[in-house]
């Protein structure tokens, strides 16, 4: 090879260097980092005046909170499919294919002044039409038609409003906040997150349904948190309630007040990891009151039909990294009954007619896994539960079930507001009376909604 | 024969000829976190940071609550922020708050337009709170140091990977 070739070789070689666009030539080593200013030189930065701050909502001796009326919510439309249901899945669950819209919440909330906030939440429901209890007389199935006055006297079925929460709250500092009202019981990961556009699958665990805690309190409620360091924070929950009585909304039928509470660690790195354990210890009493009105008194004494001392204890951990989503909670209530609160009752379906209340125990845990992908969220899940429950129902007050079961299924979320879920779900109850002793095989689907 | 040594040229040419320059993403400046210059405030740590980002109330150096102002959604700022003090990917940041807001644990900070007039926010709101790009601070605002490191440190949280 010549001196010639040789030089155009290396010019053509060199030649994209010198062709390279100036623009696109970016340095090798990072920009060298300006020091901040100093702000006693160079140039300021210009103030807004008053009118262009309030043009923001921005009030200079106002709170510094936005103290605008806040109005969110969430809805979910379901479909729900049974295989071949028998017995008591069938009287729950509906023997045929079902459209239903689930839940529809709405949310309020407002900063009365930088302490001070309220808050409420609200589901329209179409209960209690429909409900349905089950007597040794029979299935008794709940009916509100009602002829509607503003519209010609059709007939109209009227449904409910459940108040999830309601609540004042008051920030006396970051470790001190106080809620006056009705709130969430602070516990576990699924009962505060509870709204269905949140929840990988489409249908809650046997833990949360069996009232092993009770799902709301109405009291007082302190919480606060604590860093303890860049990567670690500790939070606290006390709870001073009516507890978790028929009524307990609003009326306490005795003079113990329920006390609970909730400690959690949160840990920000590479991985979230939420943990914490709950508890609540109060006195369950079922009564009616019972008045002897004479001529110029009105004595009141409470029946009791039911009376306890009920410890429940939760426990929960919660892990994400990147896509992947681990959650587990295990929930348990101790339940011993008073004296004078242990009643003989009917037993629908058992070996005897008649029986006294039961001191109890009952368990109920899941752990659930997914992982969520880049492509349009898509979400495979897989849910394993496990428990042993005392049926909380009127008629089969003392029945133990055993039960497990697991749930897979899709979520994807083509939005962020949109959550679509598809869900099979297998649920065997393998200890208990007769009556229940079925198992449950349903295909879910849920669209799930935030506005 | 001289076909042959044309042919060996142009191999040998397009053998030496560089599939593409090797170009480096232009290097961003860190972000810094700055307040109003009367709020007697100089440092600030990253769990700080988060509490007042996440929406919790957190007070101020003068006794009242910190005012959060968020950069843009998807600037670059706001990406940088949300994944190093929030750990937060861009995908992940609509469904934290909408979680949040179900839980009832706190509303997003204000997003404001642009990340210049956040500065003149904090220039002229006692107790704002923001983060820019380095290249745009001036005076009347004070950056703070995060977790006892300014923006030129090594090591600063805010750097831009």
């Amino acid at each position: 090879m010549n001196k010639r070739t040789l030089c155009l070789l290396a010019w053509l070689w060199c030649a994209p260097l010198f062709a390279q666009d100036a623009q696109e030539a970016k340095p090798e080593i990072p920009e060298q980092t300006e020091l901040p200013p100093d702000p006693a030189s160079g140039p300021t930065v210009e103030a807004l005046s008053d009118t262009e701050l309030e043009a923001l909502g921005l009030d200079a001796a106002g709170p510094r909170v936005d103290t605008s009326l806040h109005f969110w919510g969430f809805a979910d439309f379901n479909s729900s499919q049974t295989f071949r249901p028998k017995g008591a899945v069938a009287v729950a669950q509906g023997r045929h294919q079902s459209f239903y819209v689930g839940n529809l919440n709405l949310y309020f909330s407002k900063n009365l002044s930088e302490s001070f906030r309220t808050m409420a939440e609200v589901r329209l429901t179409y209960l209690p039409n429909g409900n349905f209890t089950v007597t040794p007389d029979g299935y008794l199935q709940t009916d509100t038609s009602a002829f509607d006055y503003a519209n010609g006297q059709v007939v109209t079925r009227w449904g409910g409003i459940i108040m999830q929460r309601i609540y004042l709250e008051w920030t006396l500092h970051r470790f001190l906040s106080v809620r006056g009202g009705q709130y969430l019981s602070p516990f576990g990961v699924w009962n505060v997150d509870h709204g269905t556009p949140v929840i990988i699958p489409a249908q809650r665990p046997l833990a949360l349904i069996s009232n092993l805690y009770p799902e709301r309190q109405t009291g007082l409620e302190f919480f606060g948190r604590w860093n303890v360091n860049n990567e670690q924070t500790l939070g606290y929950h006390l709870t001073l309630s009516n507890g978790n009585g028929p009524i307990s909304e609003y009326k306490d039928l005795d003079r113990n007040k329920a006390v609970g509470g909730r400690l959690y660690w949160e840990y920000f790195g590479k991985t979230y990891v939420r943990s914490g354990v709950s508890g609540i210890y109060g006195r369950d009493t079922v009564s009616t009151p019972a008045a002897t009105i004479s001529t110029s008194t009105i004595d009141l004494k409470d029946e009791i039909n039911a009376q306890a001392d009920s410890l429940a204890l939760a426990a929960d951990l919660l892990v994400k990294r990147g896509g992947l989503h681990l959650q587990t909670e295990w929930m348990s209530l101790q339940k011993r009954y008073t004296t004078e609160g242990r009643k003989v009752h009917a037993v629908l379906g058992g070996p005897v007619a008649q029986a006294a209340s039961a001191d109890v125990f009952s368990w109920a845990g899941y752990v659930l896994g997914g992982y969520r992908t880049s492509w349009y969220g898509l979400m495979p899940f897989a849910t394993f539960q496990a428990g042993n429950l005392s049926l909380a129902n009127a008629s089969l007050p003392d029945a133990r079930l055993g039960l497990a079961g697991f749930t897979t299924g899709l979520n994807v979320s083509p939005i962020d507001s949109v959550v679509f879920k598809i869900e099979y779900a297998y649920i065997r109850v393998f200890r208990g009376p007769s009556i229940v002793k079925y198992t449950l095989n349903a295909l879910l689907f849920q669209a799930a909604w935030s506005f | 024969m001289k076909l042959i040594k044309l042919a060996a040229f142009a191999l040998l040419a397009l053998a030496a000829w560089p599939a593409r320059l090797p170009v480096r993403a232009e290097a961003r400046p860190p972000l810094a976190v700055v307040v109003g210059s009367e709020l007697k405030l100089s440092e600030i740590s990253l769990a700080t940071l988060r509490t007042i980002f996440r929406g919790d109330p957190t007070t101020a150096p003068d006794g009242k609550r910190f005012l959060p102002l968020n950069a843009p959604l998807k600037s670059f700022e706001r990406e940088l922020f949300d994944r190093k003090v929030l750990g937060l990917a861009p995908d992940e940041v609509a469904q934290f708050w909408i979680t949040r807001r179900i839980r009832d644990e706190g509303l997003p900070p204000r997003t404001l337009p642009s990340s210049e007039l956040g500065l003149r926010v904090v220039a002229s709101y006692p107790g704002a709170i923001t983060y820019v790009s380095t290249k745009i601070v001036k005076g009347g605002v004070r950056v703070l140091k995060v977790d006892g490191k300014l923006p030129t440190d090594a090591g600063y949280l805010l750097s831009a990977p």
